[in-house]
């Protein structure tokens, strides 16, 4: 994805018009997703799960500064949940991240006025024909697609998992906590988190894989229409497991 | 307590309409009505068209404690305000006009911020509502309590909801120009959204299902009406529908509680920029 200096001007101008300043320096700085391997989770029913590959299908990444302060409830908010946040960095457009274990991958370049940046938002979307996947790529038509191994009790459960979730979903609140200057020249990695660091649930939570049916081959195959695949989309779609760092 | 916001863009063409006419000058004083109105999903009914699983509902009372309205014409401009707050049943007829929340003396110009709010009031006074529901709500502590029937077929739920939660509406997108004149202000409050599907979806469905299912969920007898505590008895974990993305929402009552907070909305389908939730 290349700059936009559209982008780049109307969020100057944005920021000029409330007043702020007459003048509203941007930078632009590169977006990648993170590399190495992702955490092990231990999940709530006691399985040490090992993701060997994780895809999401995202589009528009906005960056977010703490706005207006209003009266919210203590404890609400812990870092990166600035959900009434203004929106003073983006990086518009589809982008598919692939978290294998690996080096990062470059997903495109963000557009950033200066401030101090407290969360990210991004859109959830459907892998199409635009992300560059092979015909027979399973992603293609879903958003997430999730590979691992799930142990318990000395047994062994590999998965394979394609999930759905709505046109328009949109993840609000993930960690993004950085102070960005005109000097600034860091790239932003995109991380996915398995384990959430704050209060310790996993995106696996509530996956009872030992009671999943199996292929022939021995794989447990979490596939949309299923009760396992409902499960599954609710915690991986929230903003505890994605994080934006340096 | 919860507490959330969302926000939208502003319009930027409404504020330069707004410098534009106070540059111009000239203009005369005049009036701003603020109704309130729950259009015929409230006032009739939802039909069974509208629902995807073929319930209709209709609404015996919709009360709302709503006031704090707020109206100004552009940033610099005073601040135009009606603090009481009032209790009005959205579900009684008004012939689509709606009922008069307050009417205040405005300076020319041209309107482009307005606010209001839906908040539990002790010293609300009447404002079409009957005295008996306007004590029952300020009693109860709430800003909201919807009262009315589902069915399908020879199937039939009721509920009585009442949510105690504080929504401020602010930035809400209007552009009335006061030359003289009297202008209407609307705030406009959409029912059928307790019945949304999903929270984070953008083009949720309305369903009723669910709710019908959550009879007897808490563990009473299913006796045809569906209370706050089945609702909040019915998990979702395993449901395709109702997606919550990362609310922290984990079952039907928090849903629909939430979806209190999208209720509000301004001169039918404009939205506010800013709303704020607090409560339970």
């Amino acid at each position: 994805m290349r700059p936009s200096a559209t982008t780049a001007a109307a969020l100057a101008a944005a920021l000029a018009a409330c007043g702020q300043s007459t003048e509203a320096p941007t930078v632009m700085l590169p977006v990648a997703s993170a590399g190495g391997p992702l955490a092990v989770a231990t999940t709530d029913l006691g399985y040490e799960v090992t993701t060997t590959r994780l895809r999401v299908a995202i589009a528009d990444l906005e960056l977010t500064i703490a706005g207006e302060q209003h009266a919210v409830a203590a404890g609400f908010y812990h870092p990166g949940h600035h959900a009434g946040g203004d929106v003073a960095g983006a990086m518009p457009g589809n982008v598919l991240v692939d978290w294998d274990g690996g080096d990062g991958r470059a997903l495109g370049v963000a557009t950033l006025i200066v401030g101090a940046y407290q969360g990210a938002n991004f859109r959830f979307r459907a892998a199409d024909g635009g992300d560059g996947l092979a015909t027979d790529d399973p992603l293609l038509g879903h958003t997430f697609h999730v590979t691992g191994v799930a142990r318990k009790d000395g047994a062994d459960h590999p998965f394979d998992a394609l999930l759905d979730l709505a046109a328009g979903t949109t993840l609000v609140g993930a960690v993004f906590e950085l102070v960005v200057t005109e000097a600034s020249t860091e790239t932003l990695h995109l991380a996915a988190r398995p384990v959430d660091p704050t209060a310790g649930g996993t995106i696996y939570d509530g996956l009872d894989f030992a009671a999943l049916a199996t292929t022939p081959a021995g794989l447990v195959e979490i596939r949309p229409g299923s009760t396992a695949h409902n499960v599954f989309r609710r915690p991986i779609q929230t903003h505890d497991h994605y994080v934006l760092h340096p | 307590m919860r507490a959330s916001s969302h926000r939208r863009s502003r319009p930027l063409t409404a504020a330069l309409a707004a410098s534009a006419l106070v540059a111009c000058g000239g203009a005369e004083p005049g009036t701003l009505e603020v109704t309130v109105y729950g259009e015929d999903f409230i006032e009739v009914g939802i039909p069974a068209s509208e629902v995807v699983d073929g319930w209709s509902v209709t609404f015996d009372r919709f009360l709302v404690s709503i006031g704090g309205a707020t109206a100004q014409a552009g940033h610099g401009a005073d601040e135009l305000s009606a603090p009481g707050y009032r209790i009005f049943d959205l579900a009684r007829p008004s012939g689509g006009a709606g009922y008069v929340l307050a009417t205040l003396d405005a300076p020319a110009g041209t309107y482009d911020h307005f606010g209001y709010v839906l908040r539990p009031d002790a010293s609300a006074t009447p404002g079409n509502a009957r005295a008996a529901d306007v004590d029952a709500l300020k009693a109860a502590g709430h800003s909201v309590r919807v009262v009315g029937t589902a069915t399908r077929g020879a199937d039939t739920i009721e509920f009585d909801w009442g949510f105690a939660l504080t929504v401020v509406h602010r930035h809400c997108e209007v552009s009335h120009t006061v030359d003289g004149n009297t202008v209407t202000i609307e705030a406009t409050i959409h029912g059928d959204h307790l019945l949304y599907d999903d929270a984070v979806a953008a083009e949720p469905d309305l369903a009723f299902d669910l709710i019908a299912a959550a009879d007897g969920a808490d563990g009473s007898t299913p006796d045809g009406r569906v209370t706050p505590a089945e609702l909040a008895a019915q998990d979702l974990t395993g449901q395709e529908r109702y997606q919550v993305g990362s609310l922290d929402i984990d079952d039907l009552w928090g849903v629909i509680s939430h979806q209190v907070g999208t209720l509000g909305h301004v001169d039918g389908e404009g939205h506010c920029e800013d709303i704020q939730v607090s409560g339970t």
